[in-house]
Formats: C-alpha cells, sequence, structure tokens
C-alpha cells in the first residue's frame, strides 16, 4: 500500500518540477516527502537531473543560421533543398563495418588496387579503393535532400569513409551504388562511370549556388545520376553550370570544369 | 519575439519575403539546435537536423495556421525530423558503429579533457555528461517528451499538442522518462554519489 502510495507521490513529484500542480498537491507532496526519506531522495534526484537537462544549452553553430538561410535566399519561393552531409565513420568503424556486412553476407569486394571500374552486378555492398576522402561515395543521389516532403530523407543513405592514410577502405553501400552514372559528351562520347566515379561525380555536381543560364550550351555535357536525374552539365570558364531535368533553373556546381575533365580522363584511361 | 511579431514574420515570408525568415531562426535556433543535440547525441546530426527543421518549416510554413504557438509547431518539426533520422539510424545500426551501440550507449570513443577543471565544475561535468549518457540510453518517445519539457519549456499542454496525446499519456511518460533517468546515471558509477550527497530541497 505504501508503495502504491509512493508512486502517486513520485508522479507528483514529477509534475511538480513541471510547475503543473495544483495548491493542495503540492501541499500533500510537501507533506509526503517530509516523512518520507526513499521519496525525498527521488525528488532531490529528479530536480538534479532537472537542472542539469535544462543548464545544459550549447550555442548552436554559426552554419545553422547561414546555412538555412542561405538556402533559403537562393529559392526563394521554391521548394528548398539542403545538400546532406554524408555519414562520416572512422577507419576503425570502416573496418567493423566491412565485417559485418561480410559476415552478413553481402557482396563485398575486398580493398585492392585493381578494383576501379566496379561491377554493377553487386547489388548491395561496395568498398571501393580507399585514399582519398573525397572519393568515397554516397548512396548516389541521397545526398540531395529534399525537405518538405513526407518521406525522410535519410532513408537508403549510408557511407563510411577512410582517410588518406588508413589501411581500411572506404565502404559504400545501399541500393543505388549499383547504379553507374552515364556521361555523354558533346563530342558524342559516351562513358560509365564506376560506383567510385559516380560518387564523385554526384560531389562534383552538388549544389553550390544559384547561376543565370549559360550564354552557350554547346559544349554541354549530359550526365545522368541515379536518384538525380539527368543534368545538363556547361563548362563555363573554369565553372561549371547545371541544370537538372526536373527543373528551369541553372546552378553552379560544387567542382571546377578542371575537376570534370581529370575525373573523365581517369575514366579514359581506365576503359 | 511577440507572439505578433511571430505571425507578421510568417506572413510575411508567405507574401516572399524570404528574409522575414531571419528573425524565426534567430529566435529559436538555440532551442532547436539543443533538441537535435540531445535527440541525436551528437553536434553533427544536430546540425543537420536543425537545418532540415528549419528549412522544412520555411516549406511548409503555409500549413501554420497560428492556432497553436510557432515554437509549438517548430518544435513537433523538429521532433518529427529527429525521429524519422533515429529510426532510419537505427536501419542501419550495424554499420552505423560510430554512434549508438547496441545498448544504446554512445561508443565513440570521446574522452573529454576534465583534468584542468576545478573539483566543483568536474562534478558538474561528470553528472552533465551522465544525463546525457542516460537521455542517449532512453526510449526515443520518452527522450523526445522529456526534451519538450526540460529544454523547451514546453507545457503539459503544450507538449500533448504536439506530440498529439491525450494529457494523462504527457504526464506518466515524462514520469516514467525520469524514473528511467535516474535509474541509468544511479547504475551509472559516476553520480550516485551526486544524488546520495543531495540534500533535500524545500518544495
Amino acid at each position: 500500500m505504501a508503495d502504491f502510495e509512493c508512486e502517486q507521490y513520485q508522479i507528483l513529484i514529477s509534475r511538480r518540477l513541471d510547475g503543473e500542480l495544483t495548491a493542495d498537491e503540492r501541499e500533500a507532496l510537501q507533506a509526503h516527502l517530509a516523512s518520507c526519506p526513499d521519496c525525498a531522495r527521488l525528488y532531490a534526484a529528479f530536480s538534479a537531473v532537472s537542472d542539469t537537462l535544462r543548464s545544459d544549452l550549447e550555442e548552436p553553430p554559426a552554419a545553422l543560421r547561414e546555412n538555412v538561410m542561405g538556402a533559403v535566399r537562393a529559392k526563394k519561393g521554391d521548394i528548398v533543398r539542403l545538400r546532406r552531409r554524408r555519414v562520416r565513420l572512422t577507419a576503425l568503424a570502416a573496418c567493423l563495418a566491412l565485417l559485418v556486412l561480410g559476415s552478413a553476407g553481402l557482396g563485398l569486394f575486398s580493398r585492392s588496387g585493381g578494383m576501379t571500374a566496379a561491377s554493377t552486378s553487386a547489388a548491395y555492398g561496395k568498398s571501393t579503393s580507399g585514399g582519398d576522402t573525397e572519393t568515397a561515395a554516397d548512396a548516389a543521389g541521397n545526398n540531395l535532400m529534399t525537405t518538405g516532403g513526407a518521406e525522410s530523407a535519410n532513408g537508403a543513405e549510408f557511407t563510411a569513409k577512410s582517410g588518406p592514410d588508413t589501411a581500411a577502405p572506404a565502404v559504400v553501400s545501399g541500393p543505388d551504388t549499383a547504379t553507374p552514372a552515364v556521361i555523354s559528351g558533346p563530342d558524342g562520347s559516351c562513358r560509365t562511370a564506376d560506383a567510385d566515379t559516380t560518387a564523385r561525380l554526384d560531389d562534383l555536381l552538388a549544389y553550390a549556388g544559384d547561376a543565370a543560364a549559360p550564354s552557350d550550351t554547346a559544349g554541354a555535357y549530359t550526365v545522368s545520376l541515379p536518384d538525380r536525374g539527368t543534368l545538363t552539365v556547361v563548362p563555363d570558364g573554369d565553372k561549371l553550370l547545371c541544370q537538372s531535368d526536373s527543373a528551369d533553373s541553372w546552378y553552379l556546381a560544387a567542382g571546377s570544369a578542371a575537376d570534370l575533365q581529370s575525373l573523365l580522363q581517369e575514366l579514359d584511361s581506365v576503359n | 519575439m511577440t507572439i505578433e511579431e511571430e505571425n507578421d514574420a510568417v506572413r510575411r515570408v508567405l507574401d516572399g519575403d524570404a528574409d522575414a525568415f531571419s528573425p524565426l531562426v534567430e529566435a529559436y535556433q538555440k532551442n532547436v539546435y539543443n533538441l537535435a543535440l540531445r535527440m541525436t547525441g551528437n553536434p553533427e546530426d544536430a546540425l543537420d537536423m536543425a537545418q532540415e527543421a528549419f528549412i522544412r518549416a520555411y516549406n511548409s510554413l503555409s500549413s501554420f495556421r497560428g492556432d497553436s504557438k510557432f515554437s509549438v509547431w517548430l518544435y513537433r518539426i523538429v521532433s518529427n525530423v529527429c525521429l524519422d533520422f533515429l529510426r532510419a539510424r537505427k536501419g542501419r545500426a550495424a554499420v552505423s558503429l560510430s554512434q549508438t551501440g547496441p545498448d544504446g550507449e554512445d561508443t565513440a570513443l570521446e574522452i573529454p579533457d576534465e583534468r584542468a577543471l576545478p573539483e566543483a565544475e568536474l562534478e558538474r561535468a561528470l553528472t552533465r555528461d551522465a544525463v546525457r549518457r542516460g537521455l542517449q540510453a532512453l526510449p526515443d518517445d520518452q527522450r523526445e517528451i522529456l526534451l519538450l519539457r526540460e529544454i523547451q519549456g514546453l507545457s503539459y499542454e503544450e507538449i500533448a499538442a504536439a506530440l498529439s496525446l491525450e494529457g494523462g499519456t504527457v504526464k506518466s511518460r515524462i514520469f516514467r522518462a525520469r524514473k528511467k533517468l535516474c535509474a541509468y546515471l544511479l547504475a551509472d558509477g559516476n553520480i550516485s554519489e551526486v544524488f546520495s550527497s543531495t540534500q533535500t530541497k524545500e518544495v
């Protein structure tokens, strides 16, 4: 009986801390606490935790407001998209992730220098040779976060990265990495990118600001990226201007024209 | 911001003045960020989630009817964004090793340097860290509701509105969250001393 009573008072303690007691309840609680050391201790514990939680506030990074307002101002009236930061794992975690994936019987490539043109037949789970933090892939396309919709932007995304000087390979898994990017050049050439390059392309062609439409689209590349549809990519000086097939407006890509060239050259030297 | 200022800012944004969103971000970024921080347990994800919440709020601002407080409406979005994220993170828990282990404890090897802290501050820091760990060990719904109360300072009525819950559920869920958090802290060596030495306060 006493326990049941105490349980009721404990709920009162919780409500007391939240300022949700009537005067009568408050009085009754006060009387009980004076006679019940257990509940008095619980009250002390609850309020210590409460004080800690209420005082443990951190200043938000300046990037929060800058990024939000940057995205909002750049896309007045349109649905705003934010580029999703990729999940970064330590090299150790990447190693462990490999073990986990491996033991789960998912298709995995072992790390090897020769693994550049990754087969697209592995429907799930790949490792690409690490070495450059920029080469590890997102589940391509998922790094463009759609907001405002009902869907979760985080669903299929997972990326593990390893640093340049670790032996651990980067692990890339997710349903979309198996879909390669296809790049058609202005000269009629057509290249297919491996998973690694697809991910780099995805990074390279990420949104970095609004841009006016290019005056001349003769040198345009057409790039189809998994989940992002087809992009028209026009080198403009050292910049890259992009237009998605689902939008009229043009944007400035994160990477430069030179970045694109060197990526294409790499693809050519492999194939 | 007063309610009038908030509603005015909302109206201006809806009329196409994107800059009018800035004071809303300014007013709520600290609470939004801290809610996200304690929900996700790490600053990187918290920044992502806080950004997404604001962007989502901006994109769906036309659905804000003004019949609840803007803050309550916004925190509901933050909560949803964080819960979506946590569900997705659990889905890939097998590979997301740097964040949460199978027992819900943070497995990242972050060892804060507490040598330089004076004793009282050290104790506070230990308590704070233990409470943070304890929070991460709570079920998502309990963590969410406790944070809405403790960080956002919402009343039971506002929480009930934000989470579409009955008042009785709010009351009992907050209580269960506190009890569980305390049980965690007592099991956690660092804090038992703090608790047992705490004098009973005047109610």
